[in-house]
């Protein structure tokens, strides 16, 4: 018998079966879609901690300088790091990587309803409604033929009583859609952390389906010699043998066991204080997933108790809510976000992975109570922006973003422009991107 | 003199640069040492072209003042007088308004005048005020009067003038010239030869202008090289000769092909293969020869209704001898009964309709009902100018069978507000409203018509002869329509109206009343100095002890967690649960009564009933085992529901109970409301839930109100009266239906609406306003505009028809861009075919079923899809089709192949095969079926791993369909794997297998015993199929 790596080498010399090249691209209808970049670009992956309900700029990332009332403003900031980025002290890990951050607080254009503005912020640049991270995977390529390159994950680790709902995106299946881009790059949701992905047990004995396998190239190769310009077929035949590697690698990628038994990582990403452990645990996964080429992992925050009673997502829109729940919703993300990027750059990921933190839109009004579209803050960390910096103001109060302006969509043109990608160039059947859409090149490293 | 401009132009080049960038990096730059004396013409009139002309301009010339020419800066306007003091910056009314010194302040719109611009002006006038624009001879204005001012307005000002100019070049007065766009000056005065505007039209170098279009005449040309050369002399009294982008319709639109009436006759000899072969011959290619029976027969039965041929029907057609054979088995597929669900569905994915009408957000469409009329249109072959109106105005048509009205085709008509957008607060959030309309006029535009309409909602079409004008003028049509609810077996329009005007009505009483009771409401509230918040504390005392002890029966569910948790070893459980029980703990040992509100008793309530993911504390102490718990906790929840009803009445009733003599009025209104309430079958705040009963939201006529204008209602809704909160989605309600016309909206925004547009059609079609007596909406009139004999509109609609026919023939259409055939799209290589094929169809009375069965009997379609050295050589990209396609099946074909293989039968629709395939989600999942976000031009044949695995391991797919029906069909029982291979080829490829596959088969036996080291042709047979199911062939056709 042979081994895996003799086996595939040996499907590729049967006839009709190419070789899986090094660059595999995205499992596409066209064969030939490997990718080139259109600039160097640093970044390989993206991991976007999303804020569910639009969070509060206010009280987080953009101390307003004016309040109306400053009993809606409990939350002290601070300056932090030698770039001396002002952060609530509701971060106080993230906190500590400030220099490592860029704080966007000029962003603007977003909707200021949650399910249109969720769409809107993850597809709002495209004129194909195709979300940003189809938009990645299908400019990139795919990083690993063995695995979906673009993740949204939602669930919570068993036992997690704290957290009271799993992660959602508002705007559901169109926000991490492919839009009129192939469906195969559409976000996989993976809601079940302990089974992550459909169909991976074969019915049939490792021996028996390598000869399967076989059988089935040389079968397809009947059809394909009858067309031998149809280039379409050899990637079907060869999207077997992807599912074939995918049955023993996604198994992998997604068990995280070895890793949180490592008290170390357990610290680093806080896997034991229970606000922490489910976003921890997802962050460490989204960290095993880029490690291993997927390009775009989603993680969208959870629903949490309110220190006052109830419970509540960024949404918040009451002095009880601001109090109560604005402070656990920073805890669930702060130490793992830290973490996150701790590990990335201890294991020299951090320059070529890029997370951003943001929601659908930013709040304004009396204790920025109130939902927002003219000004909200990003923060972005990693490959291929400028560490340790503020990008743009917002007035006095924090309400409308007023210095260096940036809108959704040039948020969008700009981390793909942080890719290596164009968004001027990105297209598909001709069609790409709002013609309106500027990169930012001063959040740019 | 032209040597002086040039020396101003190389001097001023910062203040020329500075004029393309943005404002706040012209700021940011370090003035220049040497200062040059300020140019009234090149930055002064600028500025103020940019900050106030709008109003200042000679025809507006608001207050009196025209702000264009020196003199009449200095002569001033009606408030202020003269405008400036020349050499006296701070004693100039125009230094002063803008600075805020004097009134009025400007400008009135916009941001202030920034400093670096207040300064210019300063300058300006320190130093004189002195207009340095050249004085031109009456002969030299003439020339540009006579010669090239028609060309600039009919040629260059579609896209060179206004506030957002291509390439922010405006070529609407002297300095716009001068100044140039993102390529710099177009023009240098005296130099033709260095200008790049003469470079530009003379197609000299990669700029070649106009774009699109004919290029100017030589005379043109050489008209405009002599003006350079004279200096651009321009008019005096007119500095700036349009400030708005002007629609043009040019030649090169009304040629262009999809934009051409169709011929009015047809050679009496024509033929898709005739005007093919004329084609191939010129190209030098060789056609293929016919596809072999069985590959033929599989391909047109797959296309014509998207099942597998039987095996009854293979042996039919392969013994057939008769020269029609062909033919009959192409009628005997054009009156099945699955026909019309294969090419509904073609139809559907040009309706926003997914797979299984996965509904959207409003109005909730019945699109398993429509699904089922658009599969019975297409098998009774329905016209379709008759179908393509009946998307627009079925409400207003009579029914098909000649009755006054029909129910589906009000529900057809729906159609355009079938989209993904959200009708979410559509009656406060102005936008949303404006987005749905905007989806009816890209319906129209893409489905109906091929083109893109909706491009000109913000400006007017770049491409097409389509102005912004025009697209208001259609809105308008939508604008004044819109959906409510009717009966679905109502017998006539009037039954219809009269359903529809009910809820209306009713809906107006409960909007008015509801803002009644509001206003009403806050009197007694704050007439009581704010009872309902006095009424809220006192509730305090009696519920604290309640908290408190809801606080106690969660002690003892956590309690009793921990101790499971212990008992299971559950390490880190028992330490979270120790850590939320210590902090309980101390809550309730330091206890304070708190201020309800009705949100918080809502999360209460929550916490103890659950709410989607939360677990609630009647279940966790259900699975914690404490049973005896439950009816104790179920009381609680049932006091917190009822405490909630108590806040709620209490603040409805301004802090009173409903039954307090003082809410006596407002309870009479409560009353009425629930009695309306009751009889309202649908609702309107959120549409996309389905009116109750047997009712359906079809079209109807008036709109909800006009998309950009709220206040008004507002402002009716004081008059009378009542109040509504900012929020309140019923006050939209309030309104009477509108039935008018739509205001144009700058950049498409509701923000800036415009001047109303009357409704009609759009100026490249040809037929004026002035003909149009609308009826209602108007939406009648625009449906027989939209397919008016012998017009270019429905020259567009037949066009778009049988290219998409084509297309699903094909693979591919002759213009590959089907929903847009303008000059956006591709120019197909065959216009000639289409315009043919179109001709045909209209003549044959938009039948489909005709048109199919033209191109399915022509050589083109029965040609083998094999590339022979020739089509390869001459024609790779197929564009001429002297072969067929090789092309993968629709999501829908390959779960008709799947269910029949599994059941041996074709389904009557698409529900009863989904409820035989337990794996359909997962196809329509895996295999690209059609989304609900999007008009669906084209489906995709993505190739991805988890198809594989789906194929290859899902339990309901490959094994299950292995063991059953397929046997039974082939024969496959009791022999061994090689003699059952005709019987297995014939049911899974219909078609016998070759002496190749055979051999294959053979040595597949071989090489399976060798591993198991046993012979088992049951297991054979079944490992085999599943190859053939994997495998490509079955989804391709050939």
């Amino acid at each position: 018998m042979f081994n895996r790596r003799q086996f595939v080498q040996f499907l590729s010399s049967v006839p009709g079966i190419v070789a899986t090249a090094p660059g595999f691209s995205y499992e596409s209808s066209a064969a030939d879609s490997k990718q080139k970049l259109h600039h160097p670009g640093r970044v390989k992956s993206v991991i976007f901690y999303y804020c569910h309900g639009g969070p509060s700029q206010g009280h987080t990332f953009d101390r307003p300088s004016r309040v109306q009332d400053a009993s809606l403003h409990p939350f002290d900031f601070m300056r932090c790091g030698r770039s001396g980025l002002e952060i609530s002290n509701l971060f106080p890990h993230l906190q500590t990587v400030a220099d490592d951050l860029c704080l966007i607080r000029s962003g603007y254009g977003a909707k200021a309803t949650h399910s249109e503005g969720g769409v809107h912020v993850f597809t709002g640049a495209s004129t194909l409604g195709a979300s940003l991270g189809a938009w990645i995977l299908h400019g990139l390529g795919s990083g690993n033929p063995s695995l979906p390159g673009h993740v949204l994950l939602t669930g919570r680790v068993p036992g997690d009583k704290w957290a009271v709902s799993d992660g959602r995106v508002h705007g559901g299946a169109r926000s991490i859609g492919s839009g009129s881009l192939p469906p195969s790059l559409q976000a996989q949701v993976i809601s079940d952390l302990q089974n992550p992905i459909a169909n991976l047990k074969s019915p049939m004995a490792d021996d028996t389906q390598r000869r399967w396998l076989q059988e089935l190239a040389t079968l397809n190769s009947h059809f394909a010699a009858r067309h031998p310009r149809v280039a379409e077929l050899n990637s079907r035949t060869e999207s077997f043998q992807t599912a074939y590697r995918m049955q023993t690698a996604a198994p992998e990628a997604f068990d995280v066991k070895n890793e949180i038994a490592n008290p170390a990582l357990r610290k680093l990403y806080g896997l034991d204080p229970l606000p922490t452990r489910s976003t921890g645990t997802k962050l460490l996964l989204a960290r095993r997933l880029v490690e291993r080429g997927v390009r775009f992992v989603l993680v969208p925050s959870m629903k949490v108790p309110s220190l006052e009673g109830g419970s509540g997502d960024w949404d918040t829109h009451t002095p009880t809510q601001v109090r109560g729940v604005i402070p656990n919703l920073a805890k669930a993300c702060d130490q793992p976000l830290a973490g996150l990027i701790t590990d990335l750059k201890d294991r020299g990921l951090f320059d070529q992975t890029l997370v951003i933190w943001g929601g659908e839109m930013g709040r304004g009004g009396n204790g920025h109570m109130n939902h927002n579209g003219n000004a909200f803050t990003w923060w972005m960390a990693g490959g291929g922006v400028r560490a340790g910096s503020v990008y743009g103001a917002t007035d006095e109060q924090g309400f409308t973003a007023v210095e260096n302006p940036v809108h959704v969509r040039d948020l969008h043109a700009t981390i793909l422009w942080m890719c290596g990608l164009d968004h001027r160039q990105l297209k598909h059947n001709g069609v790409g991107f709002d013609d309106s859409c500027k990169v930012a090149k001063g959040m740019l490293a | 003199m032209n040597h002086l401009l040039l020396t101003l132009l190389m001097g001023f080049s910062f203040v020329l640069f500075s004029t393309s960038v943005d404002a706040q990096e012209a700021n940011a730059r370090p003035d220049t040492t040497v200062r040059k004396p300020v140019s009234f013409e090149l930055e002064v009139l600028p500025l103020l072209e940019k900050r106030c002309n709008r109003c200042h301009e000679p025809g507006e010339s608001q207050s009196g003042l025209d702000l264009t020419r020196v003199d009449t800066i200095q002569r001033g306007g009606d408030e202020l007088g003269a405008g400036i003091v020349p050499g006296d910056p701070d004693s100039s009314p125009l230094i002063q308004v803008v600075t805020g010194k004097a009134e009025p302040a400007m400008p009135s719109e916009g941001d202030p005048l920034s400093k670096t611009e207040i300064d210019l002006l300063r300058r300006w006038i320190q130093e004189g005020a002195k207009d340095d624009s050249q004085k031109f001879s009456r002969e030299d204005v003439y020339f540009f009067e006579r010669e090239i001012r028609p060309v600039l307005f009919a040629r260059c000002f579609k896209c060179h003038a206004g506030n957002e100019a291509e390439s922010g070049l405006r070529l609407t007065s002297r300095h716009g010239l001068l100044i140039g766009g993102s390529r710099g000056a177009a023009a240098l005065p005296g130099k033709p030869d260095a200008s790049l505007l003469l470079k530009a039209i003379r197609h000299d170098g990669d700029l070649r202008m106009p774009r699109g279009g004919d290029p100017l005449s030589a005379t043109q040309v050489a008209a405009f090289t002599e003006w350079i050369k004279r200096g651009l002399p321009w008019p005096r009294d007119q500095a700036v000769i349009a400030r708005e982008k002007l629609f043009t319709i040019s030649d090169a639109d009304r040629n262009h092909w999809a934009f051409k009436p169709l011929p009015e006759m047809l050679p009496a000899d024509w033929s898709i293969d005739r005007t093919l072969q004329k084609r191939h011959r010129s190209a030098g290619l060789e056609p293929t020869s016919e596809a072999d029976r069985h590959r033929l027969l599989r391909r047109v039965t797959y296309d014509l209704i998207g099942y597998p041929p039987t095996s009854d029907e293979i042996a039919d057609f392969v013994n057939d001898e008769s020269s029609d054979a062909f033919a009959k088995v192409v009628n005997r597929l054009l009156a099945s009964a699955q026909f019309g669900w294969r090419w509904g569905r073609h139809w559907l994915d040009y309706t926003r309709n997914g797979a299984n009408g996965l509904p959207n957000r409003g109005p909730a469409f019945d699109s398993q009902r429509y699904a089922a009329w658009v599969t019975k249109c297409f098998n009774e072959d329905r016209p379709w100018d008759w179908f393509a109106k009946v998307h627009l105005a079925g409400d207003r048509m009579p029914a098909f069978d000649g009755t006054d009205f029909s129910i589906d085709q009000a529900l057809a008509a729906t159609v355009p507000l079938n989209g993904p957008r959200t009708f979410q607060e559509m009656s406060t959030d102005t936008f949303v409203l404006m987005d749905k309309l905007d989806e009816s006029i890209e319906f129209m535009g893409r489905s109906l018509m091929g083109i893109s309409l909706e491009c000109a909602r913000c400006h007017d079409h770049k491409f097409d002869p389509i102005s912004q004008n025009d697209y208001y003028s259609l809105l308008g049509f939508f604008q004044s329509s819109s959906f409510g609810p009717v009966p679905a077996d109502v017998k006539s329009r009037a039954e219809a109206d009269a359903a529809v005007s009910k809820h209306r009505k009713l809906l107006r009483q409960q909007a008015t009343l509801s803002g009644m009771i509001r206003r009403a409401s806050i009197k007694l509230n704050v007439g009581g100095g704010g009872l309902t918040r006095k009424w809220e504390a006192a509730r305090q005392a009696v519920l604290a002890p309640e908290e408190k002890r809801l606080l106690e029966l969660e002690l003892e569910i956590l309690e009793a967690e921990l101790k499971q948790a212990k008992r299971s070893g559950m390490k880190r459980l028992v330490s979270d649960l120790t850590e939320t029980l210590g902090e309980r703990r101390a809550v309730l040992q330091n206890f304070k009564p708190r201020h309800f509100y009705v949100v918080s008793i809502k999360e209460l309530g929550y916490f103890i009933h659950g709410h989607k993911t939360e677990l609630g504390l009647i279940k966790r102490a259900t699975e914690a085992g404490l049973t005896e718990l439950v009816p104790k906790i179920q009381e609680q929840d049932q006091f917190w529901l009822d405490e909630m009803s108590r806040f709620r009445e209490r603040q409805r009733f301004g802090g009173y109970a409903k039954s307090d003599p003082e809410a006596a009025e407002l309870a009479k209104w409560d009353d009425q409301l629930k009695e309306i309430a009751a009889e309202l079958t649908a609702n309107s705040i959120q549409p996309w839930n389905k009116p109750a009963g047997n009712e359906l939201f079809v079209r109807c006529e008036g709109g909800l109100r006009r998309a950009e204008e709220l206040t008004p209602f507002d402002e009716q809704a004081k008059a009378a009266g009542i109040q509504f909160n900012s929020n309140n989605p019923l006050r939209g309600l309030f309104a009477p239906p509108y039935i008018g016309d739509a205001r144009l909206l700058e950049r498409g925004d509701i923000l800036y609406p415009k001047q109303l547009v009357p409704r009609g059609f759009p100026q490249f079609f040809g037929d004026t306003q002035s003909e149009l007596k609308l009826e209602g909406s108007g939406r009648l009139q625009l449906a027989n505009w939209l397919t008016r004999p012998e017009s270019v509109q429905s020259a567009l609609v037949a066009r778009s028809v049988v290219n998409r026919v084509w297309q699903h023939l094909f693979g591919e259409g002759i213009c590959r861009t089907p929903k847009e055939l303008g000059r956006l799209g591709e120019s197909p290589e065959l216009p000639e075919l289409i315009d043919g094929l179109a001709t045909k169809f209209v003549q044959n009375e938009w039948s489909v079923k005709s048109l199919i069965r033209e191109i399915v009997l022509s050589d083109a379609y029965r040609r083998s899809s094999v590339q022979t050295p020739s089509t390869a050589e001459h024609d790779p990209r197929n564009r001429l089709f002297a072969r067929q396609n090789v092309r993968r099946l629709e999501s829908e074909a390959i779960m008709n192949t799947m269910a029949w293989l599994r059941h041996g039968q074709r389904f009557a629709d698409p529900q009863s095969r989904d409820a035989k395939l337990m794996a359909a989600p997962l196809f329509h999942q895996q295999f690209d079926g059609p989304t609900k976000d999007d008009l669906i031009d084209r489906r995709v044949a993505s190739v991805s791993a988890s198809q594989a695995l789906l194929l290859m391991n899902s339990t309901s797919t490959a094994s299950v369909l292995t063991s059953t029906h397929i046997r039974r069909l082939s024969g496959g029982d009791k022999v061994s794997l090689p003699e059952s291979l005709n019987g297995i080829y014939q049911v899974v490829l219909q078609r016998p297998p070759s002496g190749k596959e055979l051999t294959f088969a053979e040595t597949f036996v071989e090489r399976r015993r060798k591993q198991t080291g046993t012979a088992n042709p049951a297991e054979e047979f079944r490992e085999f199929v599943s190859l053939l199911l994997c495998g490509n062939e079955i989804i391709y056709i050939e």
